[in-house]
């Protein structure tokens, strides 16, 4: 074991420091698995002085940090940079302080999505954010990747519902952030919140939380084509309903989901939706019966209304299942996320599947329709030599289509290091320069995550523009970016 | 300020400007409808006046995706009245939507009464364009609602008083206007009692647009609803029950008739002397009882309005008295310890009250950050918290 990882285990003990390489393979990637790299070390530290500790071990020796949570994430934020140290958040995962009376809960970033809502559910209190992948992924990740989800669409994303943080800073210094009512000065918790891992290490979390809404009402609806539900959910819209949720699943996306759920959904609809309305009482049943209409009205052929609770939980697990599913239907598929503004739902997936046709792969739809939260997956046969390229290369056109509507190249996946090389397409460079300065006030050594995020490097120096190489660069022991 | 401030016609004009002040070594401050100007201390610098109310273009409205893009010297009321038309609005108050401009509010972080059910700007922006200190054009966020790509420009430029950047467009998510918006006052003194009865309403899932406190005196819980009619008739209903319960008094009042006596109101628009107190939810009484009447009377007819859900307090007067500095700042130490602050909104030059109060714990950031987007101080220098 060399000085380094020494230094480290003497911080977090010999079970948490992993230098075998046999054990660094479970780091080499997040949920976008097709990206490796092996890490020099990683530490599973159990406080914030082991976090800031493991820093000021990292940035002496002039190593790069990448921070960890779940590793669920699906564009690359926590893929290991060469020669890295990787901090994984997971033992941090005590709920610090329940705060009913105002309504508020301070957790460590290990903590899972969902545990903060199941903790609750008693008291009749939850967490908004839902991320599909919210049974497995953890708020540190949540907050790195600003995670949205289904029910974003009325309540907001995970940059609404977090109060104030812990931060392990660049040189270790640990600093609180936010945690009142209109904190004065800038809004720091703003920008951490989505900084993908950047920015500093979240060591602690304080959400907020929502009372549970009097009633949901869930409808599911069939359609011939994606054209029909696209126009059903810009009716909904278009009469003042803020549903909680709209979802769209087309053709080869229910077989997938019918597949891996047992869903019992008609296999021969050319699209369907799933749409929560929830609020007071009467206010909902007013508002369901009026979706119900315009659903009609827009062409449904099918419309279903769970009969209890347990029917609604299917439907639900069969929508957030729906990636796994395609592997269902395909041996491989790829995972994008983009974002259309909504009314133009109907001449994106359009475009998409000319693309798909084009390429000859099939390409799966399943997304939040409400606000235009594209998921196409693309879908490929690894074994055939070609394929996957020809799979990425559809993912890129989906995303300059997007762009091409005035709309983002990811709406909840993050950048990382899947998406950094499409930034220029939405960004100039004077855009990114200015989004660069946040990272050089926070971080000015750029030891947090280098190569994400950002599509080309930039330095920190007191002149933009002018190349000033560190001395871990110099040393060969940090690269740019 | 100097005597013929700057109007430039368009944000290329306004970046020329910039560049031309930032050259010369000069400060700036970007200036709309002038409605909260009282906000903040002195600058450290001569200021030179740039007003953004020639810069009022709407540059994109997109009705059926509920977005607008906006130039900053838009007024407020010009935007509600161009979305309205679509039976849209932006979900913030202001109190003066004739004169104040977008790119003010979002400078002030403004909000009103409606943050109770909306947010503040920071929920609402989705994208923010800016002019830097170098007079180059950035923009960062986007124009769809939900966009994760690259850092929170427009997070970071909500109450930034303007120091980082001059605010020049943003992009809105926008609402649908509610069908009916009903109001009901219960009459109850004690704040202990209020604070009761606000659990209650929340406790029940009720979903208020906004919860006041008004008039010290003779305080009355104000609560309005808005939505669709039957929505709404429930909750008002279910408030009336609440009151029984707890043996209050309880009206149902004019909803329109009462606007003039709200937050964004007693906020930002009358009286030669504004502050906000903000503290945590659970110790509203405390704060009421122990913080703001003890404060009251060392100010010449005042006005309060308690948002105890957000957990704000906005006083106004009309004047001060001899007993007015030592009572804001005993209040200011108060509230501080107790995790809260107390901030200036307007006060008269004589009462020289810093504006914000301590920094925060991570002031260092903020710092290093204003040294990164402006470098040379040339927007609002020394205004800020901090002296930033």
């Amino acid at each position: 074991m060399d000085d380094f990882a020494t230094r480290l285990t003497a911080i977090v003990g010999s079970k948490h420091a992993i230098t075998d390489p046999g054990e660094l393979r479970t780091y080499e990637c997040d949920g976008l698995a097709g990206f490796r790299v092996r890490p020099r070390v990683v530490v599973l530290p159990l406080t914030t002085e082991e976090v800031s500790a493991c820093v000021k071990v990292a940035r002496a020796a002039g190593v790069p940090i990448v921070p960890r949570g779940a590793g669920t994430g699906l564009s690359g934020g926590a893929l290991p940079v060469e020669g890295c140290l990787v901090i994984g958040l997971s033992r941090m995962k005590d709920i610090l302080e329940i705060d009913l009376p105002n309504q508020r809960m301070r957790v460590g970033p290990g903590v899972i999505n969902l545990d903060i809502s199941k903790r609750l559910a008693a008291d009749g209190y939850y967490y908004a954010p839902d991320p599909s992948s919210q049974s497995v992924c953890s708020i540190g990740g949540n907050v790195a990747e600003n995670s949205g989800g289904a029910h974003c669409l009325k309540y907001g994303f995970t940059v609404n519902h977090v109060l104030g943080i812990t931060m392990v800073l660049a040189d270790g210094a640990i600093v609180e952030i936010g945690g009142t009512v209109d904190p004065l000065g800038y809004d720091l918790t703003g920008v951490v919140v989505g900084s993908e891992g950047l920015l500093g290490i979240v060591t602690e979390v304080t959400v907020r939380l929502l009372r549970r809404p009097q009633a949901t009402r869930t409808i599911f609806a069939t359609f011939p084509s994606t054209d029909e539900a696209g126009a059903a959910v810009s009716a909904i819209i278009a009469v003042g309903i803020v549903p909680a949720a709209i979802e769209m699943m087309d053709q080869l996306a229910i077989e997938a989901i019918v597949a891996s759920t047992h869903v019992d959904w008609p296999l021969d609809a050319g699209a369907a939706l799933l749409i929560d309305v929830d609020g007071i009482t009467a206010e909902v049943e007013h508002t369901a019966d009026i979706v119900i209409d315009l659903v009609k009205t827009a062409g449904a052929i099918e419309i279903r209304t769970p009969r209890d609770e347990a029917e609604r939980a299917l439907m639900w697990k069969g929508r957030k299942g729906a990636f796994a599913a395609m592997g269902r239907i395909s041996p491989n598929y790829y995972v994008q996320d983009g974002v259309i503004p909504r009314s133009a739902i109907s001449t994106v997936l359009r475009e998409i599947a000319r693309l798909g046709t084009e390429a000859g792969l099939r390409v799966a739809n399943v997304f939040h329709a409400g606000d235009g939260n594209l998921h196409p997956l693309v879908l490929y046969d690894g074994r055939i030599p070609g394929e996957e390229a020809k799979a990425e290369h559809v993912g890129g056109e989906i995303l300059k289509i997007c762009v091409r509507h005035g709309g983002s190249i990811t709406g909840e996946h993050g950048v990382g290091h899947d998406k950094a090389v499409y930034m220029g397409d939405l960004f100039t460079d004077d855009d990114l320069e200015t989004q660069h300065y946040v990272r050089c006030a926070f971080d000015p050594t750029r030891s947090f995550n280098p190569g994400k995020v950002f599509p080309t490097p930039r330095l920190c120096g007191d002149r933009p523009g002018v190349y000033a190489p560190s001395s871990a660069e110099l040393a060969g022991t940090a690269g740019r970016g | 300020m100097i005597a013929s401030p700057h109007r430039p016609k368009s944000i290329d004009e306004l970046a020329h400007t910039v560049a031309a002040i930032g050259a010369a070594g000069d400060a700036c401050a970007l200036v709309g409808g002038a409605t909260e100007m009282g906000l903040g201390n002195s600058a450290a610098r001569p200021l030179q006046e740039i007003q953004t109310t020639a810069i009022g273009r709407i540059i994109e409205y997109a009705p059926s995706d509920q977005t607008i893009t906006v130039e900053a010297g838009i007024t407020h009321a010009a935007l509600q009245a161009e979305v309205r038309k679509n039976g849209q609005f932006l979900a913030l108050d202001a109190a003066h939507p004739e004169s104040a401009s977008i790119g003010g509010l979002i400078a002030v972080n403004s909000w009103g009464r409606r943050r109770h059910k909306y947010g503040t700007i920071k929920d609402l922006i989705v994208g923010v364009g800016i002019v830097r200190a170098d007079g180059t054009r950035a923009r960062g966020g986007g124009k769809v609602v939900k966009n994760v790509a690259g850092f929170d420009l427009p997070k970071l430029m909500v109450g930034s008083l303007g120091t980082l950047g001059a605010i020049a467009e943003a992009t809105f998510r926008l609402h649908p206007l509610p069908q009916i918006e009903r109001a009901v006052g219960f009459k109850c003194s004690d704040h202990r009692r209020i604070q009761e009865i606000v659990v209650e309403l929340i406790g029940h899932a009720l979903e208020p647009t906004s919860i006041e406190v008004l008039d010290e005196i003779n305080p009355l819980l104000l609560v309005r609803f808005e939505g669709f009619e039957r929505g709404v008739a429930e909750q008002v209903d279910a408030a009336f029950a609440i009151a029984r319960t707890y043996g209050v008094a309880i009206d149902e009042l004019d909803a329109t008739a009462i606007g003039l006596a709200d937050a964004a109101h007693v906020r930002a628009r009358s009286g030669a002397i504004r502050l906000q107190i903000t503290h945590l939810s659970s110790a509203y009484p405390k704060v009421m009882n122990g913080i703001v009447r003890p404060l009251l009377p060392a100010l010449d007819r005042f006005r309060a309005v308690a948002l105890p859900t957000i957990a704000a307090v906005f006083v106004a007067a009309d004047g001060t008295t001899a007993a007015s500095r030592t009572a804001i700042l005993e209040a200011r130490a108060a509230i501080e310890a107790a995790g809260g602050s107390l901030v200036i909104h307007a006060q008269p030059p004589e009462l020289e009250v810093e504006a914000w109060g301590t920094p925060p714990p991570a002031f260092a950031l903020m710092r290093a950050l204003k040294e990164r987007f402006d470098p040379q101080g040339t927007f609002n220098p020394g205004r800020f918290v901090g002296g930033l």
